[in-house]
């Protein structure tokens, strides 16, 4: 099946501090596979921006920050080992900024992540045919970027594994849903600074970074010309703390986020693999993090170089 | 498939560390010096130890010291796990711990006040402490005479526990009677009345419940905690307690009368004086004012703390402590040290970032007094330091910045100097501070740090004037500071702390 689209972060960047950068159609999450010997590699390009912030579960604005951006790159790559088994790779290079205030932006590479996709389940009846996957997952810094620099790091800083399961439904209208959720855990991180106050005033360069239960429902439309689908996504970190009134944000943040969101994929016409893809969300609710709108467009090429 | 979950499941055990962090702490000492003519050490709030009279305690073979050693008994026979966890909280120097307290409580209040919809910004009150914005803003200059006054009330109510101990030589219960166990290890030669536990408990709840009027309840549950691990630990009796508190309370009526007549109340300002002190540095050839870079613009965080009362310096005195003027706006040396901080990488690759965070101790932390408090209580623990003697080190080093903060608040105001992103907004930082830049405060407090440091820990003297050095520099490679600042303020510093070291050298303790 050459349906498959890598779009955006692979599972374990999920959604960080103020900047979401988050899944939609990500392969790791999705409800389709690559045929044996598949290739797919991506580019996507997309920027997210946010003039509000929930601080606590506040929602505010700051003009000392004004409006954050941050624009990502985003290289992937998946493999069909088998017709079950897909592997995926992918590297965000980002960059922040914000239009007022005295911070100063950052930019870099940030952690590369490695996902396995399994598929468990195929049944097929007469109306359709349903799946079952298990995901596996990790992740890593790639450069020595500042995650305790918030809302300016360009990542958490952290290590990370995840698990997740996804249900999928294919009608034999061409109409799709699927289900998956996960878990993260993220190991702790080391910080420039030597203490902080995290509930409790904490001397050490070692901070936390909490754990995180995301998931998504998605509804679309499949064939072979085209894709498209609408998303809910949730994002919810499993420990972490507020941001105190007025103070500054850092890596421990108890950072959620529920976004709706839409995506498109569109197999060029004449060019035998190559695709176009489109997506874009806003985070409708939230704690901790911005009221993120997101845009990303990138291209995508499938080929079987065993053929 | 069964492999699948198999590796799935090693992954999470894995990578299922806790959320715990190893953190740094005093390690458990036993003071090995005792200092009995602690008593005659000079005071700083009292006239001399002997203004508080003690009364003469019960004999050790009286009827009335028998019923208190009897208490102690019956409390150890009914104790629990939990009275052992308080007995181990409060078994190192309750000094240290008190200074963790208020280090704690500085980084819970060290938050400037959102502004209000009008572009206007409200100010704490102490009248009203629990309002939005709580009482108080413990910004560095705040958190440096909270420091000052906590320790300074300690360590004279110290010199007068001493003072009695050694007259009258009462010891623990746990030496008078060998009914009561000794559940934790004490300096078996240190006499017990009045004790020093309860006098450190006492001054640290009524000095703290001023600073930090929203904690009282905590606190006072604290000062009792360790007065009662006192008690079931075998080291003292409940008169021993009493009189601890006794020269508790003197110290601290003497300490808070200081406190509430400073100068702290006016420190904050109002727009008449804070437009007289721009007024008053052009008059003096400033070409370019401090200007506020926040939205809406904020006034000056604590234009007129120059005008505090200074522990060890004269205003005279701080007057002729006043550098000269900052390198003009302009002026070749002036564009050079813009260039400078230009020119400063700040990445994630750079030693100058790091450095940067590492010295930061800005909103939401115990502010660079706090940095050095920490930096001194692991030295005591290093040298296992009696409780006496640890007072008056935190008693010395914080006096030391708190004049620091004040003389550096009085050039700030005085100049009304801008900062380098005032000059070039393209000028990036690590976060930039609401008053004006020359000198450093984080040079200033840091030079006063380390020379009483150095001047109380010789052998550790290099060590904390590189990291003096550093501290100030960190200032420049955060984009918020010209040389000028942090050299001189640094330079101020070391001059400024001289005063609380003069005082250390002529305290008797030698």
């Amino acid at each position: 099946m050459r349906t498959i689209s890598l779009i955006v972060s692979m599972a374990g960047i999920g959604l960080f501090m103020l900047i979401s950068i988050h899944g939609r159609a990500q392969s790791p999450t999705d409800g389709f596979t690559m045929s044996k010997g598949e290739i797919c590699l991506v580019t996507d390009y997309g920027q997210t921006k946010w003039k509000e912030y929930w601080e606590g579960t506040r929602l505010r604005e700051n003009l000392n920050l004004g409006t954050f951006n941050a624009r990502m790159i985003m290289p992937m790559a998946g493999y069909g080992v088998t017709g079950k088994l897909n592997l995926f790779a992918g590297l965000p290079h980002i960059s922040t900024s914000s239009t007022a205030g005295q911070m100063t932006g950052m930019k870099g590479w940030q952690d590369l992540s490695f996902a396995a996709k399994y598929k468990l389940i195929k049944k097929k009846h007469e109306q359709g045919t349903f799946y079952t996957f298990l995901t596996a997952g990790f992740s890593f810094p790639v450069s020595d970027y500042i995650p305790d620099f918030l809302p300016y790091s360009i990542g958490l800083g952290a290590t990370t594994v995840n698990g997740r399961v996804i249900a999928h439904y294919e009608h034999k209208s061409k109409f799709f849903t699927t289900f998956q959720t996960g878990y993260t855990l993220k190991s702790n991180i080391k910080t420039d600074r030597q203490s902080y106050y995290n509930e409790r005033q904490v001397n050490s360069s070692e901070m936390p970074v909490p754990d995180v239960w995301d998931g998504a429902f998605r509804v679309g439309f499949n064939n072979k010309r085209f894709r498209a689908d609408v998303d809910y996504n949730w994002s919810t970190s499993t420990s972490g703390s507020d941001i105190r009134r007025n103070d500054m944000p850092y890596p421990f943040n108890k950072m959620d986020a529920q976004w709706i969101g839409i995506s498109g994929l569109l197999w060029v016409p004449g060019v035998e693999g190559l695709a176009l893809h489109a997506a874009a969300d806003q985070v409708v609710g939230g704690r901790n993090v911005g009221k993120a709108f997101t845009w990303t467009a990138g291209v995508q090429y499938v080929f079987n170089p065993f053929k | 498939m069964k492999s699948i979950i198999y590796a799935m499941a090693t992954m999470f055990v894995l990578a299922s560390c806790n959320k715990d962090v190893n953190e740094r702490v005093v390690a458990d000492f036993e003071p090995s010096n005792i200092d009995s003519l602690g008593g005659t050490w000079k005071t700083i709030h009292l006239v001399s130890s002997a203004d508080i009279a003690v009364p003469v305690p019960q004999a050790i073979n009286s009827a009335a010291y028998k019923a208190e050693l009897d208490q102690i008994v019956s409390m150890q026979q009914a104790m629990g796990t939990e009275d052992n966890r308080i007995i181990n909280r409060w078994k190192n120097s309750g000094v240290i711990r008190w200074n963790e307290v208020a280090r704690e409580l500085v980084s819970v209040y060290n938050i400037p006040p959102e502004a209000n919809p009008d572009g206007t910004y409200p100010v704490p009150s102490a009248a009203n402490p629990g309002a939005y914005p709580k009482f108080p803003f413990a910004n560095p200059p705040y958190a440096s005479r909270a420091y000052a006054y906590l320790h300074t009330a300690m360590y004279d109510a110290l010199v007068t526990v001493w003072k009695y101990k050694f007259q009258y030589k009462r010891m623990s219960p746990a030496v008078n009677d060998s009914r009561v166990k000794s559940l934790e290890t004490i300096q078996s030669n240190l006499p017990s009345y009045p004790s020093e536990d309860a006098a450190v408990a006492q001054v640290a709840y009524r000095m703290l419940k001023v600073l930090f009027p929203n904690d009282t309840i905590m606190l006072q549950q604290m000062a009792s905690e360790q007065k009662r691990a006192k008690m079931m630990s075998g080291t003292a009796s409940a008169t021993d307690i009493a009189a601890g508190e006794q020269i508790a309370n003197a110290v601290a009526d003497k300490a808070l009368a200081r406190l509430r007549t400073d100068g702290m109340g006016a420190a904050v300002g109002n727009p008449g004086l804070w437009a007289q002190m721009e007024q008053d540095a052009v008059a003096r050839g400033n070409t370019m004012p401090w200007k506020s870079m926040e939205l809406p613009a904020r006034p000056m965080m604590l234009a007129m703390f120059g005008n505090v009362k200074l522990w060890h310096i004269s205003p005279s005195q701080r007057d002729s402590l006043r550098p000269e003027a900052p390198p003009p706006v302009g002026s070749d040396q002036f564009k050079k040290e813009l260039e400078e901080v230009r020119s400063i990488r700040r990445d994630q690759n750079s030693r100058e970032w790091q450095i940067a965070l590492y010295w930061a101790d800005g909103v939401g932390t115990y502010t660079p007094p706090g940095h050095w408090n920490e930096i001194a209580a692991l030295k005591v623990g290093e040298e296992k330091l009696n409780e006496l003697r640890t007072a008056r080190v935190f008693s010395l080093l914080n006096m030391g910045m708190a004049d620091a903060a004040i003389c550096c608040w009085d050039t700030k105001a005085y100049y009304f100097s801008a900062r380098p992103t005032q000059i070039d907004g393209s000028i990036k930082t690590i976060g930039l501070p609401n008053f004006p830049g020359y000198t450093s405060g984080h040079s200033t407090f840091s030079g006063a740090a380390a020379t009483v440091l150095g001047y109380i820990f010789p052998a550790s003297k290099p060590k904390y004037d590189a990291m003096a050095q550093e501290a100030s520099l960190s200032r420049i490679y955060g984009g918020i500071h010209f040389r000028a600042d942090c050299e001189v303020g640094l330079r101020c510093g070391k001059a400024i702390g001289g005063f609380s070291v003069r005082f250390g050298e002529k305290d008797g303790s030698q």
